[in-house]
């Protein structure tokens, strides 16, 4: 399973796409963002208007075939009246059959002669009517087309060209529009409508200059009800986008592993709480698999102990032939190892799913170290290995906040790395000291400055320049080496990715150096040093 | 060796409801020359043991089948204020050891354990909770052995030299982790109390002096060894 030499993990470059974008988005500004949604305006309101022209020109033509109302129209029923009416000796009669149809719509009519008097009434009209009687009352009925508050028009068969046209021709039908021209043309024929049957307009004016400028002040209203609504709709728009950020970099949370809180309000507000019960429930699997793992290395303790300390006991033993006595101790020296597997998963798991919290203090890394190099030399072969510890004076007090114990196991873990990798003895050199701490590459960023660091080197077997890459671009977290599936903890090993974890969990980070097989190895644990820690 | 070492006559009371555990103690404790030992699986017996047995030192597992170790500590304490308490765990987990420290534990060694790791730690625990019954009232040294209650040296060439309050401190700190590292942090700790930085110096004074005291020859230890930046190890003479 050997990984190219220089492997862009997919989830890796999923993040820079995803920041890639982001970036994109935040780049282009305020121009881009408007010139896009200005167009996207224009083609909807484009489509307004050709929706609107198509709807008004059928609720035209159906209004002008008459709609869906019973009444004929005004003028079309004012056609036939006059076609209608006939003068006889004793003034004028309508045709019986077209009374019929006046009554049965509910109109009724007069006829008014040229000198203004009435010569004609409809059979329907009521009786306390105050017909017009001066050219003022006429003049208002068709100024308002309103009589005695009942919609009313004002027709003169001169104005038809239809009547005129159709002079000599007999009524076909009784639909037919065409009619006798028995009725003058200096004659007004009004029609009286049921109260509210028809809307009237009545006529308004303008004068002649502001007229003439209405189309261009028809214009410019609008312009600015088109830029109010672009306005309106940039800002529905811009909440909108505003709204999705904080989810989208919630979802980049959650896709990093990371636990998302999002606060969104209004309609995004469903999908705010979404990703957080999503959240939610990753942190419980997270905390779920953390306690499943802390539950297996407690259950393993009890029967290790069994195995570590009989295997000690008949190694220890001088009573038991020599050869089960130093099979004992590999079960001993492997039972230890075990031990420490199990801490470092535990270990690892816990400080993965940020389920401990760490516990930071004021401490003096030259005392850790020499607590923790102590206790190591206690537990190994001095007769294979020696170990030597130098402080550099300026390094001595340092002051660092950490978690004591974590340090602590990420160093031991090092020199626990030194003798694994050279099973027949070296010497180990511990060293503490201070340098640049701008040659590092932290976590956090480069830091100006001095970083304090503590190095394990021993004279030991080495490693060769590709292993050494592989090494520094190790996974410093369980769900690191899972991504990379196989080879992860395998070929890097758990107690190297804690010290990654841990040293990345204080700012810090690890860095490794051989100069190849044969010529020993060494690795740093470098952290930045707190603005305080120097006193 | 003259003093009678009534360490290990002392009562010991073992708390854990795994019986192996209990009976990989007891192997180990009776290995190391105890010889007063009783043996409870959960709080009821506990207390019932601690009735018949008054235990002058209690190893108590954390996790027991009827609460915990903490609470056990608890009673315990409460019937016998002055009772050293160890603790043995099957969690590493921070806040168990936490907990088990604020508590007044004398100490905690965590599943699975070397027999001498809890052997040494019980040891120590015990000599410092009965000092007048250490058997190492009397420490015997490669050239020489050191009467700790009186603070005398006695030299193989028969001289003697008295010990200063500082120099049996610090001859006590390392003779309680014998063949163990002793850390400066650790020795400056003792001598000087916490928070003391920078008696390094001071120190080195003391471990020079002390040496010419108990070393046939003070340039070239046989005792009182240097682990090189890291601290000091006292080497004692093997108990016959």
């Amino acid at each position: 399973m050997k990984r190219p030499s220089n492997p862009v993990h997919p989830a890796q470059a999923r993040t820079q796409e995803r920041a890639r974008r982001r970036e994109r988005r935040r780049s282009g500004g305020i121009t881009v963002f408007v010139g896009k949604y200005f167009l996207l305006f224009c083609a909807l309101l484009f489509a307004i208007v050709v929706v609107d022209f198509v709807l008004y020109v059928a609720i035209a033509v159906y209004g002008m075939q008459g709609g869906a109302d019973e009444t004929t129209g005004p003028t079309q029923l004012s056609t036939r009246v006059c076609a209608s009416l006939e003068q006889e000796e004793d003034g004028w009669r309508l045709a019986p059959e077209m009374e019929e149809r006046l009554d049965a719509e509910g109109v009724w009519g007069f006829l008014m002669a040229a000198n203004g008097s009435v010569v004609w009434t409809s059979k329907g009209a009521p009786d306390n009517a105050v017909l017009p009687a001066t050219a003022q009352d006429i003049a208002l009925v068709a100024h308002y087309g309103a009589f005695d508050g009942h919609p009313a028009f004002v027709y003169t068969p001169a104005d038809n060209p239809i009547v005129d046209a159709s002079d000599a021709e007999t009524p076909q039908s009784d639909d037919s529009v065409a009619g006798e021209a028995s009725v003058g043309a200096d004659t007004l024929l009004v029609l009286v409508y049921p109260k509210n049957s028809r809307v009237v307009f009545p006529t308004t004016s303008f004068s002649g200059s502001s007229f003439a400028s209405l189309g261009a002040g028809a214009a410019v209203i609008l312009f600015v009800d088109l830029a109010f609504l672009f306005v309106a709709y940039v800002i529905s728009r811009r909440s909108v986008v505003k709204g999705i950020e904080p989810i989208s970099e919630g979802i980049g949370k959650l896709a990093k592993g990371e636990p998302a809180s999002v606060e969104a309000h209004g309609e995004l507000a469903d999908i705010a709480s979404d990703v957080n019960a999503a959240s939610d429930v990753i942190r419980a699997k997270d905390s779920a698999r953390a306690n499943w793992i802390s539950g297996v290395s407690h259950d393993v303790r009890t029967p290790l102990s069994m195995v570590m300390g009989y295997a000690d006991r008949i190694a220890d033993d001088k009573t038991v032939p020599e050869r089960a006595r130093t099979e004992a101790s590999i079960i001993r020296a492997q039972s230890m190892k075990m031990r420490d597997l199990v801490e470092d998963l535990n270990l690892a798991s816990h400080l993965e799913y940020d389920l401990q919290p760490m516990r930071p203090e004021e401490l003096s890394p030259a005392a850790l170290a020499r607590t923790t190099v102590a206790e190591f030399v206690d537990s190994v072969d001095p007769a294979l290995y020696e170990l030597s510890l130098d402080v550099d004076p300026r390094a001595a007090d340092v002051r660092f906040r950490a978690d004591r114990r974590l340090l602590g196991r990420a160093l031991r873990n090092l020199l626990q790395n030194a003798v694994t990798h050279n099973p027949d003895g070296c010497r180990i050199d511990v060293s503490l000291g201070i340098g640049d701490a701008s040659a590092v590459a932290f976590p956090g960023g480069v830091r100006p400055g001095t970083a304090w660091y503590v190095r394990v080197a021993d004279n030991g077997a080495g490693v060769d320049a590709a292993a050494l890459v592989d090494l520094q671009n190790g996974p410093a977290s369980l769900g690191d080496a899972a991504q990379r599936r196989g080879d992860g903890i395998a070929a890097h090993g758990l107690g190297l990715l804690l010290v990654r974890g841990i040293a990345r969990a204080h700012g810090g980070t690890v860095l490794f150096a051989s100069e190849g097989p044969g010529t020993g190895f060494a690795a740093t644990l470098v952290f930045p040093e707190d603005e305080c820690s120097q006193n | 060796m003259g003093a009678i070492d009534r360490i290990h006559t002392k009562r010991l009371l073992v708390v854990d409801d795994a019986p192996e555990i209990r009976a990989l103690v007891r192997a180990v404790l009776e290995d190391e020359g105890y010889t007063n030992l009783a043996f409870a699986a959960d709080h009821a017996e506990a207390l019932a043991e601690f009735q018949r047995f008054a235990p002058e030192f209690a190893l108590l597992d954390v996790m027991l089948p009827d609460g915990d170790g903490f609470s056990l500590a608890r009673q315990l304490r409460a019937m016998d204020p002055r009772l050293p308490v160890m603790f043995l765990t099957a969690k590493d987990r921070p806040e168990d050891r936490l907990s088990g420290l604020t508590l007044g534990a004398d100490d905690y060694l965590v599943k699975p354990f070397l027999p001498q790791e809890l052997t040494l730690r019980i040891g120590a625990i015990l000599r410092r909770c009965y000092p007048q019954d250490a058997a190492n009232a009397e420490l015997a040294l490669a050239a020489c052995t050191v009467d700790m209650d009186n603070a005398e040296v006695h030299r193989a060439d028969g001289t003697t030299a008295q010990l200063t309050a500082k120099e049996l401190s610090l001859l006590e700190a390392l003779a309680r982790n014998a063949g163990r590292i002793v850390t400066i942090d650790a020795l400056c700790e003792e001598l000087w109390g916490p928070a003391c930085f920078g008696y390094e110096n001071s120190l080195m004074t003391h471990v020079r002096r002390l040496r010419e005291k108990i070393e046939a020859d003070p340039s070239r230890p046989e005792s009182l060894v240097t682990a090189k930046g890291l601290g000091y190890r006292l080497n004692v003479r093997k108990r016959a």
